[in-house]
This record gives C-alpha cells, sequence and structure tokens, in this order.
C-alpha cells in the first residue's frame, strides 16, 4: 500500500474506488435530507449501503465473496431456503422471530444422522488433547483458499478463552470424528450470550468455528453440522443466533468493512499485507506510522477484578447506543476483558483523583500464519474489542433533533476515543503486534482516519438465524465477534 | 440392503452382551428389533407382575404405536391430494414401513451408540438417505435431506484424507467454513498507470536495472521531479540510489556505486542521503555496507537534525 496516510485515503475516494464514489454519493444524499424525518433517513441509508454493496468489485478491494453479488449457486439456495433466515429480495419492516419456538417434547430427540462412516464426538475444550485436535482442525482448515497469503492460527488458550464464557455447554462443542480411525475431520460451536435487537433482549447463542476438513467438504458434512447445533440449542430453550461470515449469506442484517493500523510497516510489506505504492518510500511509510514508546492517558493501567462491576455498568451504558449490542453480566466482563497473557489484552482508566473508572478499552490476539514467505512465518494482529468512554449524557438530553444529538455526541466522545485508541495502538507495539485490525463498528469510524487506519480488503456480515431485523448501518453495531 | 446392514449390527449387539447398556437403551433396541422381526404387537399384555416380560411388551407396543402414528400423518400430509389410495392399501405400506423404520433406528441407535459395530465397507447404502425414503415425519430430516439429496460420493473419507489435496476449481458456495471470517488485508492502493525512468530502481529486478543503464547510463543523474499534489506522499529529489536504499537492494545499490560511481551523498528535498533510507528502512547490511566506503559523509544531518545511524533501530 502506498500508506494509510489522510490524503491516500482521499485519493481512494476521488479516483478509482467504486466504494469511495457510493459513499461521496452517501454523503451528498445525507446532506440534502438532513431535515428529513430520522427514520426516512435511516431507510434511505439502508438502501445506500445495499448499493455501495452492490457496486464494490475486486478492482474496489473487495473479495468477489463480499461484493454482494447475490450468490446464485443451488447448493446455497437449497439449503438457507430451508432456513428460518431473512431472504436477500426481503425488506424487513418489523423486528421478530421468522419462525416459533419449538416446544421441547417436539425438538428432535436423537442426533441427526451422519454419513455412515463418520460419528458425532463433543470435543471436551478442556482437555490439552482433544483442544489440540481441534487447533490442528482449524489451523489447517479454517481458511479455505491454500493460495492465501495467511491462515488464521487460533492458539489453544484463545480457543478455551472463546468457547469456555460463562455459561458455556459442552452439548455445544460438536466435533464430527471418522468412525475407524477417530480423526477429528470438522466443529460447530456455540455459545450463550444475551444480545438485544433493537430494544428486544434476547438469549442467543453465538455459532462460530464451523469449520470441515478442506479433504471432505464434497461429503457435505455442514448442513448436518449447523442443523445439528440448532437442535441442541433447541433443547436448552434457545431458538435464535448470531454469527458473522466474510461471505454473503442471506441475509446480513449489518455489514462492517475491515480497517488496519501498520504497527511493523516493514513486516506488513514484506509478507504482502500491504503493499508499497510504487511512490511510496518504505523510509516515509515507516515515519508515518511512528508512534510515541509509551501510552499518554492518565490512570490507565490493566483492568483487574475489583473493576468488574464499573466496567460492567460503563459498557452497557455505553452498548445503549448501538442497535445490536450484547448485554454483559459481570461474570462476562471478568471473562472477557481482563488480560490473559497471549489471548486478550483489557486496560481501564482510572480517574487519579476520584479513583473512578471512567473509560476502558480491549483488544485481542488472533495471529496468522505467513504461507511461504521465506522471512516471516507469523503475523501477529490485534483485533480491536470492547471500549467504552464516557458521553455527555445531560447535554445530550437537551438536543431534541435526532440527527443534532448524534452529531454532538460524535463530536462529544471524538478525542477521548482517539487518544484512548492512540494508547491502545501504543500498547499493542509494546506487546509484539504488527497491526491493528478494527472493523467500522461502534464508534470506530471516529478515529480510523486520524490515527491512520487504512481501509482492508475485507467485509465482515453480521446475521441472525430465527429473527428478522431491520438492517443495521455499521456504526450502530455494537457487538464484536472473535 | 437394508436388511444386511440389520442382520449385521443384531449379530454384533448380540455378540456384545458385555456391554452394560441403561435399561431404556435395551428397551428401545428390544423395541426396534421386534417391529423390524415381527412388525407390530399383538400380543396380549403380560401380568403387570412379571416386570421384564411387561415392559418389554410395553416398550415394543408404544414404539409400534408411535411410529404408526408418525408414518401416517407423515403419509397423510404427503399425499392429501391423492384420492385414489384405498384404506387396505394404506395399511399395507403402514405396516411394510414401520417394520422398515424400526430397521433403520435399530442401525442409527447401535451406530451412535459407538459399540464398535462396523459394517462391511463393501455395502454403500447410507442410513441417513434410507431414513430419508422413509418419509419419516421429522420435518427437519426431511429439510435435510432434500438439501443433501442422496449422497453420490462413493469415494471414502479415509481415502479422501489419504490424497493430496486440491483446492475445488469452481467457486460453488461452500458452507463448510461459512462463519470464517477470512483474513482482510490492506486494500491495494490506487496508481496510475505507467512506468516513469526510475521504476527500474524502484520495482525491477537488477537485471532490468543493468539494462535500463546500458541503455541510458544518464538516468543515475535523475532525480524525482513528480509534482507533489499528483503524488503527495513522495518525496522531491531522490535518484536511484535513494530508492535502492530504501527497497533494500544491495545488488542494486552496489551497482549504482561501483559501476555507475553516483554520487553517494545525494541530498533529496528532505535533506536525506541513501544512507538515511538504508538506515529508516531497517536494512542493518546495507547500511553497514555503505558506512564502509569511505566516500559516504556518515555525519550529514536530514531536515529533522537526525544523522542516519539514529534511524537505526
Amino acid at each position: 500500500m502506498s500508506g494509510p496516510g489522510k490524503n491516500n485515503n482521499k485519493n481512494n475516494k476521488d479516483v478509482a474506488r467504486p466504494a469511495g464514489n457510493n459513499k461521496l454519493t452517501a454523503n451528498r444524499f445525507e446532506q440534502e435530507l438532513a431535515n428529513a424525518p430520522a427514520d426516512v433517513q435511516d431507510k434511505l441509508r439502508t438502501l445506500l449501503q445495499q448499493l455501495a454493496l452492490g457496486a464494490g468489485s475486486p478492482a474496489g478491494g473487495a473479495p468477489a465473496a463480499a461484493s454482494g453479488k447475490e450468490p446464485k449457486s443451488m447448493d446455497e439456495h437449497k439449503f438457507w431456503k430451508t432456513q428460518p433466515v431473512v431472504k436477500h429480495d426481503e425488506v424487513v419492516e418489523e423486528d421478530g422471530p421468522i419462525e416459533d419456538d419449538v416446544p421441547l417434547d417436539q425438538v428432535r430427540a436423537t442426533p441427526y444422522p451422519l454419513p455412515k462412516e463418520f460419528e458425532w464426538s463433543l470435543v471436551d475444550v478442556e482437555n490439552d488433547k482433544e483442544i489440540k485436535e481441534l487447533y490442528e482442525l482449524l489451523t489447517l482448515n479454517y481458511v479455505e483458499d491454500d493460495d492465501a497469503m495467511f491462515r488464521f492460527d487460533y492458539s489453544a488458550e484463545f480457543l478455551k478463552w472463546a468457547l469456555l464464557p460463562p455459561g458455556w455447554k459442552k452439548a455445544w462443542h460438536i466435533g464430527v470424528r471418522v468412525a475407524s480411525n477417530k480423526k477429528l475431520v470438522a466443529f460447530i460451536s456455540g455459545i450463550p450470550q444475551d444480545v438485544r435487537v433493537h430494544t428486544a433482549v434476547k438469549r442467543m447463542v453465538e455459532i462460530n468455528f464451523l469449520c470441515v476438513h478442506k479433504k471432505l467438504r464434497s461429503k457435505r458434512l455442514a448442513p448436518v453440522l449447523i442443523k445439528e447445533v440448532t437442535r441442541r440449542t433447541h433443547l436448552e430453550g434457545i431458538f435464535q443466533a448470531v454469527y458473522t461470515a466474510g461471505v454473503v449469506l442471506p441475509k446480513p442484517m449489518a455489514t462492517c468493512r475491515y480497517f488496519h493500523r501498520s504497527l511493523n510497516p516493514k513486516k506488513l510489506v514484506e509478507t504482502g499485507f500491504s503493499h508499497l505504492g510504487r511512490n511510496m518510500t518504505m523510509a516515509r511509510l515507516i515515519k508515518l506510522n511512528k508512534m510515541d514508546d509509551q501510552p499518554s492517558t492518565p490512570g490507565l493501567r490493566p483492568m483487574e477484578e475489583k473493576d468488574v462491576a464499573a466496567v460492567a455498568a460503563l459498557m452497557n451504558k455505553y452498548s445503549a447506543h448501538f442497535d445490536v449490542a450484547p448485554y454483559f453480566q459481570e461474570a462476562d466482563v471478568r471473562h472477557w476483558l481482563i488480560s490473559r497473557p497471549g489471548v486478550v489484552w483489557g486496560y481501564v482508566i482510572e480517574n487519579p483523583e476520584s479513583k473512578e473508572i471512567t473509560d476502558f478499552f480491549s483488544f485481542y490476539s488472533l495471529p496468522s500464519t505467513v504461507i511461504n514467505n521465506p522471512k516471516h512465518s507469523t503475523l501477529n494482529a490485534a483485533y480491536s474489542f470492547y471500549y467504552a468512554v464516557q458521553t455527555p449524557d445531560e447535554a445530550l438530553s437537551k438536543i431534541e433533533d435526532a440527527t443534532e444529538r448524534e452529531k454532538a455526541r460524535a463530536e462529544g466522545i471524538k478525542g477521548r476515543l482517539t487518544t484512548l485508541m492512540q494508547d491502545a495502538l501504543i500498547l499493542a507495539r509494546q506487546n509484539n503486534f504488527d497491526v491493528f485490525n478494527a472493523l467500522n463498528l461502534m464508534d470506530n469510524a471516529l478515529f480510523t482516519e486520524d490515527l491512520r487506519f487504512g481501509p482492508g480488503d475485507g467485509y465482515l456480515h453480521f446475521y441472525l438465524y430465527n429473527w428478522r431485523c431491520r438492517e443495521i448501518s455499521s456504526e450502530k453495531v455494537g457487538l464484536v465477534m472473535l | 440392503m437394508l436388511k444386511d446392514r440389520f442382520n449385521s449390527a443384531v449379530a454384533h449387539m448380540n455378540s456384545r452382551k458385555d456391554l452394560k447398556l441403561p435399561n431404556a437403551t435395551k428397551l428401545a433396541l428390544y423395541a426396534d428389533y421386534k417391529l423390524a422381526t415381527e412388525g407390530l404387537c399383538t400380543q396380549p399384555r403380560p401380568s403387570l407382575l412379571e416386570f421384564e416380560k411387561s415392559a418389554k411388551w410395553k416398550a415394543w407396543k408404544e414404539t409400534g404405536d408411535t411410529y404408526t402414528l408418525e408414518l401416517s400423518s407423515s403419509t397423510t400430509t404427503t399425499t392429501t391430494n391423492a384420492t385414489s389410495t384405498t384404506d387396505s392399501e394404506d395399511a399395507d405400506t403402514a405396516e411394510f414401513n414401520v417394520s422398515t423404520k424400526a430397521m433403520v433406528n435399530y442401525i442409527q441407535k447401535v451406530e451412535e451408540g459407538q459399540w464398535g459395530w462396523v459394517f462391511d465397507p463393501t455395502s454403500n447404502v447410507d442410513v441417513s438417505s434410507i431414513a430419508a425414503k422413509l418419509s419419516t415425519g421429522d420435518h427437519d430430516l426431511d429439510e435435510l435431506q432434500a438439501y443433501l439429496g442422496v449422497d453420490k460420493d462413493e469415494i471414502s473419507a479415509e481415502e479422501l484424507l489419504a490424497r493430496p489435496y486440491v483446492p475445488h476449481e469452481n467457486t460453488q458456495f461452500d458452507p463448510s467454513t461459512m462463519t470464517a471470517a477470512g483474513i482482510s488485508t490492506m486494500a491495494m492502493p490506487t496508481e496510475e498507470e505507467g512506468e516513469d525512468a526510475l521504476e527500474a530502481a524502484k520495482s525491477g529486478s537488477v537485471e532490468v536495472l543493468e539494462k535500463a543503464l546500458a541503455a541510458n547510463p544518464n538516468l543515475v543523474n535523475l532525480k524525482d521531479d513528480m509534482a507533489s499534489h499528483l503524488h503527495p506522499h513522495s518525496t522531491l529529489g531522490m535518484t536511484m540510489l535513494h530508492w535502492a536504499c530504501d527497497r533494500g537492494s544491495l545488488r542494486k545499490v552496489k551497482l549504482l556505486v561501483e559501476t555507475y560511481k553516483v554520487d553517494v551523498n545525494a541530498l533529496d528535498d528532505e535533506g536525506s542521503t541513501p544512507l538515511h533510507y538504508a538506515c529508516l528502512s531497517g536494512w542493518p547490511e546495507l547500511a553497514a555496507y555503505l558506512q564502509s566506503l569511505p566516500a559516504v559523509d556518515q555525519t550529514i544531518k536530514d531536515n529533522s537534525g537526525m544523522t542516519a545511524a539514529e534511524y537505526l533501530d
């Protein structure tokens, strides 16, 4: 890349990027419709977002799968048409379930049949041998494209963190083995989580780590895995699920774009993660991305057990602004946000005088294996996780116009948030990360440009299972999934 | 075929009397066995005092009733438009299906129980596809079968695992790693087409550079003069040597220095020497080479007041 700096971004928008052009269109529309009622504006934004997605192209940096072209494959159609999900051509006007809850006595009592040479096998995530089997399955098979330069490299500790949150269920760590040799060849998992979508709070299951051994894709195990995890979720009285994917399925409730902040620009260029433009010097790229050695916010320190209650309160108050967000109990905060070596980093800001916890932020580690690179074997990527800053609630409550209130809120938190995320970048650099990734969800768009994030070529789509949901714009997404 | 699998499973279970199965499991297997081999239960209820007999009779009878109900309800839903079927035909079909269904369920239980039963692999009958043909009344299962169809892939999982991996060429939708976010990398920068005279030093190979210089030796004295508004990130006044140092090519640097005797202390518009670029861009080997040359002035400070060595990490 020729530098994630301000000017370059502008270049991208102005000249040759379809996605950028759509952004301009969106901006002009927003200006012209500034006086329209808020709900009309929301609808238009949704439409514009769809347009922007549809116009994405490989040339614009969006991979074909994320470009919004509706997948027309028969397989996809055949499976998803049987599932309670929003159809591609459906526009949701009102939130609600797609099918009724299933009474327990009508839930299928036995596992779905597998092709005869396979057998179900729950994975004991707490068992070192079995977590290693899972780690190997995911590391070698979770990314399809063998030509890819990078492959996710989940650590065993990371998987334990991801799969054993408060309320975890062994029945939802579902493996498939080859019956004859017991080799683990497929996996799907769920974890329970209270999620608020617009105004409804639902106990949901977060589905993740669906993976079939790449040599066995012809056995079409994935639909059985999806059905089986659904059945096991129904057995626990849960009927809604949330999941994310890099591909377009029927039908995203929200679509976010990845942004990347170079911490080790030279390594990123050498691994092919970013590209040195012809007229960009390595020297300048390094200079542009230089940061202070130490964080600057007074009262910044790692989060501790004693901060849990304060952080939970901060988090839930801050999340109220978003249209989809998890509802964290104190146990969730303790699990997800207190630092674990090599997995997650959580920090709070403690007011030096009042000792009050005023803000927090966190990031987690998800390294990638660099495939076939003579110099580097691993890319250390930090991902922005949950955070919260103080919002000027009293002043905001006096503003009646919704658009004006949003604007005042953004102005009110932008400076503080940018300072905190700058510290997060510095801490990530201190911890030997090469790049800091963030989606354009929550309030991330307020700091990405100033902190020299560059747009990525990846998108992440958010989905709900058995829940119709009016489309949500990226900055109203308050949910981060691993 | 189904009968072979069933008989094999029964034989296996009979050989595994050592298994300490819970009573509920034993009764469920018993019921399926009786339904599969003798059909619906027509025997009189045994005395309530004969506990074991009574429990077995009850399992046989009730499971049969459940299967009949499931089959008839699914038959009704699927044949509401078919008016020509007679009652007797229906009854025959139901009777046949109860025993087949019981066989399938028996086999499935034995498989799911993982009691060590392996059917002769020459068989290619798939329980799940038989289950689908039976129209079990399990709506979810029907849906799944509608998606899966009949698996035509006869190659065993073990064999597939032993083969080298060949990525699928077609981009058919594959849900197998559906939840994977994909790994996002930096989007490609937008660049205008065309080459400039310094291209060989920037991104070409050493051979390309050699050729370009052989054709026009004056190139070594060329400096970047691109208008800054077109290239907001480019630094004016960079020579080929600056570029070669920035990109970290020792061979290009040696070619320029030793063959073409370029000015090793050339300054760009920021006051940086080639050595500044080598240090700042993190090429210690290259910096050491330049520092070993007597002609290189290591004391030069750039416009920020930094010597080259101060940029070395």
